[in-house]
């Protein structure tokens, strides 16, 4: 599955810890995230369009 | 919609790990001593015994739980696979080479190179190489899941 993680990390100037930190998940989870190498479950989904305030369609989509 | 707090997990998950590690050693040490002290009291019932290793075994899975509960959801999906193919390739390559020494082997000739052995050290080292399989089957997947996930 793609996503836009990275991009809208870099937009609001995040560092992956940083992002780690308000996601609860470690910054080798962000970066395998980011990679597209590993799929969220739906609450760890809906916790990531939370934090970008964003729906989940826009940030992930199929490949 | 106000954004809930993120799940708690550990700083330092592999800390963790090793104070777990830890503990479980002094508790394994303390419930040794513990059974070595009532064994040397004479007869000691069974049951005490094993309420005894029972406590012990119950301060390992509460600090297992601990350390579970402080791992990421993909922490845990990478244990959770190490487990399964792990153990089940460690198992299947130790079984492949149980077997072949089976077939291979000359039963009387093992039988006289076991002779020399205390049959409860026999069965204590298979299950000591079976443990040792296992775990290096995990470790090797584990390594191998983060490999695969960066």
């Amino acid at each position: 599955m793609n996503n836009r993680l990275k991009v809208l990390r870099a937009e609001r100037n995040w560092s992956q810890a940083e992002l780690a930190d308000r996601l609860g998940v470690s910054r080798q989870t962000v970066n395998a995230l980011e990679t597209g190498r590993y799929d969220p479950s739906l609450p760890l989904a809906f916790r990531i369009a939370r934090v970008f305030e964003q729906p989940i369609e826009s940030i992930f989509m199929e490949d | 919609m106000p954004s809930p707090k993120p799940p708690r997990i550990a700083r330092y998950p592999a800390l963790r790990y090793v104070a777990v590690m830890a503990t479980c050693m002094v508790f394994g040490g303390v419930v040794g001593a513990a059974a070595a002290i009532m064994g040397s009291l004479g007869a000691v019932p069974v049951a005490a015994m094993a309420f005894v290793i029972a406590l012990g075994m119950a301060g390992v899975i509460w600090m297992c739980g601990w350390w579970w509960r402080g791992l990421d959801e993909a922490a845990r999906e990478a244990h959770k696979w190490a487990w399964w193919w792990g153990s089940t390739f460690s198992l299947a390559i130790g079984g492949v080479v149980l077997l072949t020494g089976m077939v291979a082997l000359d039963a009387a000739q093992v039988s006289t190179a076991l002779a020399a052995y205390d049959p409860v050290d026999l069965v204590q080292g298979g299950a000591f190489a079976v443990l040792l399989l296992q775990t290096l089957g995990y470790a090797l997947a584990w390594v191998f899941w983060w490999a695969r996930h960066r």
